[in-house]
């Protein structure tokens, strides 16, 4: 109560609060309950449904309390029988336009007009009117959910979410006074409008006019569990509602600091792929790949495993297996999915699938700041006074801090863009960066030329007592000039000064990046070019500064963290300091590999040739993911014993002798490290189908079948307990600080430590901030004249990633296939229409495809997602890498294309 | 987009500069949206949702917002084509009801508008475009001049044809003036000349008439002529008001600035400049300027309170959405003396420190858009602006509410124009969020005139608690329509029968559509102030008294008004969007044989809902007419009558 600012009272009893806030949201905290209908904790106050009149001392009549602020010694009545009167005649128009067909609504028991209505005593309707709605039609349009018209009561509280969460302005009210009603884009059914299904309307629509199918279809669920997302790595925090064992609902949590109520379409609504039929339900196992594969019991399919292992690890040696562990999965199973390998196996040949995302910003932020880490938080964007966005699309890829960013755009923050295709993301920033694909190390430099050449660095202080290289990093950049630079990207000089002395006239500067960053032949010398320029103007270890990755999936963070990597244990403590190792082995009383490790590109190599004669891949798809996939496919193909963990039949498994039928997210316990570093629990809420079991305790289990141990009990927590022990910086975490909505926030060393929003904020992991100057280089790949194209690949707001869950929900009813997309005056030439088919080829592969024409591409670009295995795009890509991390060059393919007329 | 090129950059022209926009906000696209779907709609009907996605994208926002918008206004959802009737109450009381009825059985296809500011002489309607350009001519020095209105209302008098013939009648050295109204309409059209350095006139004039006025004009023996009145500052009419505001209409042409400068424009403004932003408070304060647009708000503290803000870019917004039938000053001042207005502006932008004016005017007045925008650039021309403001004029697109001061600031962010909550107060978060003033034509025309007069001069007349002086506009069926400017003070029935003459009058609504309706004879004692008013049961509001003759039908006008809201409202709060409706049924009802038992107390109920709970006076006061009509008219609600 120390930081409240006034007193007032409310129906007598006096209240402390914060100034600034209205009275209604002082009586809300207060436990006073003030009748209304269109007021919500999650939106501003709007004042349209009246109901929350009240009466204030010394002032006439009455006043709304959702849009009053509570002053200083205030005296508020709100329950006087003249404001239960009033709310009473309010409460009988409401009615008198409405259905009353309470019992067979399906928002019966959940609906806030019932609620009103019953609170003030609505006896009776004196009104002899029709509703006047009721012949217009429910729109079920939308997969998701309906829109029944007759049942909206006009509070505007979907507008306003979708408004000022969502920020997609998807809905409006058509008609003025009594004719008002909700519409959805220019008058049409939800399907056909902007709407993207994020579910905000649903949440905050009062009564039955917009309704979830699915709960429609079930009834209210049994239980709420309270975990974390599934998807991308923003990591919102969502209660699952349960009933039996299917689930019902994902409500997304308002207490989160993460995602304060708020979701995407996939998180509220596409975690339907839990229950789906084709859900792995019982290991499968066979001799040969060219054999079928049969059921068979857990007992057996360990049993095969540690006779194939034990026996290659007898001809081979350990290095002679290999595992992929997953970044979907959690970080008790990639620490012990790294503990399998390094402890039972005895080898270092332990990787993630994060190695083909966001590798190079380990690396490149390891490089400048001495940790693979966000530097911020996501709160920060609430802050800051401009946002530097390179390579991301977050509306699309990361759609709830995408909203985030949005409402700060809304509030002034400024924006700039870097990326080669003019996204909607893009054409709301201030300057948009359409740069040449490949060109990001220059144009970061290019920038940090002009902030040095116009004197807009950080102080000499800061220079002095932060940061190491600045010498021979300003040698480097001064090459850089604005004319070089412009050439190199194709930006203009002019678009290059603003966007430079923007970035640098801010107090605040904050950048987030993509796969765009990383997804290169030179991805992590782009990352280090970004966080030099952060660095240069002091853009770090501050509120609404840093350089904060948006990670892919859910735990992209954690899965490294975790140590699943080859040349690192936990918390990226280095596998070749011998320190470390005898720290390792004594903690898992086994004396670890000394050996390097191999990423799993090598690995797939070493296959090739030979060395590498099993391996385990959980919870990845990389026959399908991964580009040159013909090449990952034969190396499969070729293992004498592949095992592959999962929760469908993937790409990969097809290639697969044993198949081990994984658990989801909402059937396992354990935590995700979001992009900012936080942990959060995931809450088994469903009980696996058939024989599935969750990730960490097949390995557990498999451990114990080698006749190696690593668990010390069936208790997650106990798995956290032992990693944390081994690594300073999450020392001070255990699952008791995880259960408030907050979590924490790495490093945490010690119990009493808050957990870390902002990193480096007096001193850099390394020390010193270094300035990093890699040289620029051309892209790997390059156009030719057979292949003129350079084609960028991404993803869509409605599939996530490989789309092995969400092509499995009704979001595909959004999209079904994938495109190839190519800016029109380049399809005119080749005479491609929109919609027509084409060849796209390279030289490994020649595939057909869907041609969209495109104004937002640059011309000679093309760009498609991946979601699709049939469409066999990853066949087209190269193998070409970051040359420090093994990243894949995704984002820059040379190609041709079509017409396939 | 330039393809492979970079976009241009666009902070450096958003984010600065003296409008200050927001630099990304879809929700609030700016008023051009309301300017792109009126051109739209006029060219090509009714965009379909493809059309309505381009059209979204040229305003960066979308196409559920557009839609919107264009579902919220009637002049982008009525047929362009059709013959508008006015609605308005003054019309009505002049059978415009009849005039509607009339036109559609013979087939014409027609629609109701409420009021194009000619109350003085309806019933009115609207066919077509706008009136042509008024009819001058230029003479030579030495030669006689002639000055006829060029007020619409005039104009809708015969004005227009008369300045025709005259021109065709005058000699070739004399010169044909155009000018605002005098506000004296039962002597419209009217002929001054220029008769040795003071103003006489004719009047009312018929066209026929016109050559022998200018015949009796070159003879020098004006006084014979059977029209003469004689010079018109000793017009009886003329000689008892304190024209402060009033006193450039008729003068000199509306948007000769130089002429207006002789007649004391801009003085205000030059005062305004030497004492700075604590002396206009002062000034403002000292004279009692009371906001004219209808809750006699005080003007200063308005003023004040945006002058406290730190907002680098503030508005200074002029309501001229002047929707209550009866009331036209607004109008006749934009068309009569628009500098009065500009000036106004200046004053209250050099008070707060406001970058930019913005005036809301209402679509119904496109001759006064002309006007205005001509002063606006003739102003800006001669640097009155100084450095630092600029104003442009925005016209709305038939919405009552928009006259609202936030539904207005919604309506000129391209928005839908729904009420906003208060607080926030528009002087702390106003257009765009940042501080802003809205003050209506009159009273920042008052605020020119106040600091040209002195705030003592000002502060010398009236009442107590309203000081300065009031604009009358009496219409309806009067024996003289007028727009007269005087002290506050006296009774409201002096007023009526020293200016208009109230023989047959028997009931009279006072303040607009909203405000109540008295007997006639209620006035007599009531005093002409804010606070006269508001004891008496009414309110003073924009200052419009409309008359109702022996054919008043208190029913058909309780449901006219009650039609009138619930087509007006906004639909923002449930008092009103559901109220106005049940009451407009219950209305249908009472004193038919439908009535119902309880539908008395229904209503009464209903009344206690909406005046105690609506966001704003729309709802708030939609009662009041209905109310103070079936207490006083309470036999014309008997349960006998035929529905």
């Amino acid at each position: 109560m120390n930081n409240d600012s006034i007193s007032l009272t409310i129906d007598g009893k006096e209240i402390h609060a914060r100034d600034g806030r209205t009275i209604m949201q002082v009586a809300r905290d207060a436990d006073l309950s003030i009748p209304s209908l269109c007021d919500s904790s999650e939106l501003k106050g709007f004042g349209s449904c009246r109901m929350c009149v009240v009466e204030i001392e010394g002032r006439r009549g009455t006043t709304a309390s959702c849009t009053t602020p509570a002053t200083d010694g205030m005296v508020v009545s709100t329950r006087t029988d003249q404001l239960w009167k009033l709310r009473r005649g309010i409460v009988e128009l409401y009615v008198s336009e409405h259905p009353l067909d309470c019992l067979t609504c399906s928002a019966n028991g959940n609906c806030e007009l019932q609620d009103v209505a019953a609170e003030v005593g609505l006896r009776e309707v004196r009104y002899e009117n029709e509703p006047s709605n009721t012949e217009r039609g429910i729109d079920s349009s939308n997969p998701f959910f309906f829109f029944d018209p007759s049942k909206c009561i006009v509070c505007s509280r979907c507008i306003r979410a979708c408004d000022d969460l969502q920020v997609t302005h998807a809905l409006s009210i058509d008609g003025r006074g009594f004719d008002s009603r909700i519409i959805a884009g220019a008058d049409e059914s939800f399907k056909e409008s902007d709407c993207v299904s994020c579910g905000a309307c649903v949440n905050e629509c009062p009564v039955g006019a917009l309704e979830e199918k699915q709960l429609r279809a079930a009834g209210n669920p049994d239980k709420w569990v309270r975990t974390t997302c599934g998807f991308c790595g923003v990591g919102c925090q969502f209660d699952a509602g349960i009933k039996g064992n299917q689930l019902v609902a994902m409500k997304p949590a308002s207490d989160s600091p993460v995602n304060n109520g708020h979701s995407c379409v996939k998180g509220r609504f596409a975690s339907a792929y839990v229950n789906h039929k084709e859900r792995l339900t019982t290991p499968l196992i066979r001799e040969s790949i060219d054999d079928e594969f049969r059921e068979a019991s857990w007992e057996e399919v360990y049993a095969f495993i540690t006779e194939r292992w034990k026996q290659i690890l007898e001809e081979s040696g350990a290095d002679a297996l290999g595992t992929i562990t997953s970044s979907r999965s959690t970080n008790e199973l990639n620490y012990l999915g790294s503990k399998l390998m390094r402890a039972v196996v005895g080898t270092n040949n332990v990787d993630n699938c994060a190695r083909v995302c966001h590798s190079a910003t380990v690396k490149g932020m390891m490089k400048v700041f001495g940790a693979g880490a966000g530097t911020n938080s996501l709160r920060d964007i609430d802050v800051t006074d401009l946002l530097l966005a390179s390579g991301c699309n977050p509306i699309h890829g990361h759609p709830v801090t995408g909203s985030r960013i949005m409402r700060a755009r809304k509030r002034g923050m400024k924006l700039i863009v870097a990326d080669p295709i003019n996204t909607e993301f893009a054409q709301m920033a201030d300057i948009h960066l359409q740069l040449r694909p490949g060109t990001n190390v220059a144009l970061f430099q290019g920038m940090a030329h002009i902030v040095l050449r116009d004197g807009l660095e950080a102080s000499s202080e800061w220079m002095e007592t932060r940061t190491e290289n600045l010498e021979p990093f300003k040698e480097m950049i001064a090459e850089m000039t604005p004319e070089r630079c412009s050439e190199l990207t194709t930006i203009p000089v002019e678009t290059l000064e603003a966007a430079a002395k923007l970035y640098a006239s801010v107090d605040a500067a904050m950048s987030v990046h993509g796969l765009g960053m990383t997804e290169h032949s030179h991805g992590s010398e782009g990352v280090m070019a970004l966080a030099s320029l952060a660095l240069l103007t002091g853009n770090v270890g501050r509120s609404g500064t840093g350089i904060n990755p948006l990670r892919g999936q859910n735990n992209v963070q954690g899965s490294c963290d975790m140590g699943a990597l080859p040349n690192v244990y936990t918390n990226y403590q280095s596998a070749d300091d011998v320190e470390q190792q005898e720290k390792v082995s004594a903690a898992w009383g086994v004396k670890v590999p000394t050996k390097e490790g191999m990423t799993y590109p090598k690995m797939l190599h070493a296959i090739k040739e030979g060395n590498v004669r099993s391996m385990y891949m959980i919870g990845s798809d990389i026959a399908h993911t991964d580009p040159n996939n013909q090449f990952v496919q034969e190396a499969l193909g070729q293992l004498e014993l592949l095992i592959v963990q999962d929760i469908f039949m993937t790409e990969s498994a097809k290639f697969a002798h044993i198949i081990l039928p994984a658990a989801t997210f909402l059937e396992s316990n354990g935590t995700y490290t979001n992009g900012e570093r936080r942990i959060q629990r995931i809450r088994k809420a469903l009980d696996p189908p058939g024989q599935a079991k969750e990730d960490w305790l097949i390995v557990a289990e498999l451990a114990e079948a080698m006749g190696h141990p690593i668990v010390s009990s069936r208790n997650v927590s106990d798995i956290w307990d032992e990693m944390a022990a081994l690594t300073p910086n999450f020392a001070g975490i255990n699952y008791e600080r995880l259960e408030s909505p907050e979590a924490i926030q790495w490093p945490a060393p010690s119990p009493d430590h808050p957990g870390t929003m902002v990193m480096h904020d007096t001193v850099f992991n390394r020390g010193r901030g270094h300035f990093a100057a890699p040289g620029f280089e051309e892209p790997n790949e390059k156009t030719s004249s057979d292949y003129p194209f350079i084609m960028i690949t991404g993803r869509h707001l409605f599939h996530y990633n490989a789309g092995t869950q969400t092509r499995r929900t009704p979001l595909s009813e959004y999209s079904s296939t994938d495109y190839l997309e190519i800016h029109p005056d380049d399809a005119t030439g080749l005479g491609i229409d929109d919609g027509s088919s084409v060849w796209l080829s390279s030289p490994r592969k020649k595939i057909k495809m869907v041609a969209k024409h495109s104004a937002e591409l640059r011309r000679g670009n093309l760009f498609t997602t991946f979601h699709f295995p049939e469409i066999g795009l990853n066949g087209v890509l190269s193998s070409s890498a970051d040359g420090l991390t093994g990243c894949p060059e995704f984002k820059v393919q040379a190609v041709n294309i079509e017409s396939a007329k | 987009m330039k393809s492979g090129n970079g976009t241009e950059p666009k902070v450096a022209a958003d984010s600065v500069g003296l409008q200050g926009r927001p630099l990304w906000n879809p929700a609030r696209p700016g008023h051009e949206l309301l300017e792109s779907l009126r051109k739209e709609i006029t060219a090509n009907g009714m965009p379909g949702a493809d059309r309505i996605r381009e059209i979204a994208e040229e305003h960066t926002t979308t196409a559920a917002k557009v839609r919107g918008v264009i579902g919220y206004y009637s002049d982008l959802t009525k047929d362009p084509s059709s013959v508008k009737v006015c609605m308005g109450e003054a019309c009505r009381s002049r059978g415009a009801a009849g005039m509607f009825d009339d036109l559609k059985t013979s087939g014409v296809k027609v629609d109701m508008i409420h009021c194009t500011g000619r109350c003085a002489c309806g019933p009115i309607k609207v066919e077509g475009e706008p009136a042509n350009e008024p009819l001058t001519k230029t003479g030579v020095e030495g030669g006689n001049t002639f000055f006829v209105s060029m007020d619409t209302a005039s104009r809708e008098l015969g004005s227009e044809l008369l300045a025709n013939r005259l021109a065709e009648s005058i000699g070739e050295r004399d010169s044909l003036v155009r000018t605002g109204s005098r506000g004296l309409f039962h002597l419209e059209p009217m002929v001054e000349v220029d008769a040795g350095g003071q103003r006489v006139a004719f009047g009312p004039v018929n066209e026929d008439e016109s050559g022998t006025i200018s015949a009796a004009v070159a003879s020098g023996d004006l006084a014979k002529h059977n029209k003469y009145l004689g010079p018109v500052a000793e017009l009886d009419l003329m000689i008892s008001q304190t024209r402060h505001t009033m006193g450039r209409l008729g003068e000199c042409n509306p948007t000769d600035l130089n002429g207006m400068r002789r007649l004391g424009a801009y003085v205000g403004l030059a005062k305004a400049r030497e004492i700075g932003s604590a002396g206009i408070l002062d000034v403002v304060e000292k004279a009692g300027l009371r906001g004219r647009g209808g809750a006699g708000f005080p003007a200063g503290f308005k003023w004040r309170a945006a002058a406290k803000e730190t907002s680098p870019v503030k508005y200074v917004v002029a309501n001229a959405d002047e929707g209550d039938a009866g009331t036209f000053i607004d109008r006749m001042l934009i068309e009569g003396d628009p500098h009065s207005l500009i000036e106004g502006m200046l004053i209250a932008a050099e008070a707060i420190g406001a970058t930019y004016g913005h005036v809301y005017l209402r679509s119904e007045y496109p001759e006064a858009r002309v006007i205005l925008q001509q002063a606006i650039d003739d102003a800006r021309a001669a640097g009155l602006f100084g450095t630092g403001y600029d104003m442009e004029i925005n016209v709305g697109a038939g919405a009552y509410v928009c006259g609202e001061e936030t539904a207005l600031l919604e309506s000129l962010e391209g928005r839908r124009g729904e009420v906003r909550a208060r607080p926030p107060f528009p002087a702390q978060e106003g257009l765009f969020g940042k501080p802003t003033i809205v003050n209506n034509v009159l009273t920042l025309a008052m605020a020119a005139a106040i600091l040209r007069e002195g705030a003592e001069a000002v502060a010398a007349l009236g009442t107590e608690k309203s000081r300065g002086t009031v604009v009358a506009q009496i219409v309806g069926k009067v024996q003289r329509p007028v727009c007269v400017e005087v002290p506050f003070g006296g009774t409201v029935g002096g007023l009526l029968r020293d200016y208009s003459g109230v023989e047959g009058v028997t009931a009279i609504q006072v303040g607009g559509p909203l405000g109540s309706v008295f007997r006639t004879k209620e006035l007599d004692e009531v005093e002409l102030s804010f606070e006269g008013l508001a004891e008496a049961g009414g309110l003073l509001g924009h200052g419009g008294f409309v008359c109702y003759g022996e054919d008043f039908s208190p029913r058909e006008e309780v449901i006219h008004w009650m039609n009138f809201f619930a087509e007006e409202s906004c639909g923002k709060c449930t008092p009103c969007r559901i109220g106005t409706r049940r009451a407009l049924e219950i209305l249908d009802r009472v004193g038919t044989g439908e009535e119902s038992g309880g539908d008395r107390d229904l209503l009464t109920d209903l009344d206690e809902v909406m005046t105690n709970t609506s966001l704003c006076a729309l709802g708030g006061l939609a009662m009041n007419p209905v109310r103070s009509t079936m207490e006083k008219w309470p036999e014309a609600f008997t349960a006998s009558k035929e529905k």
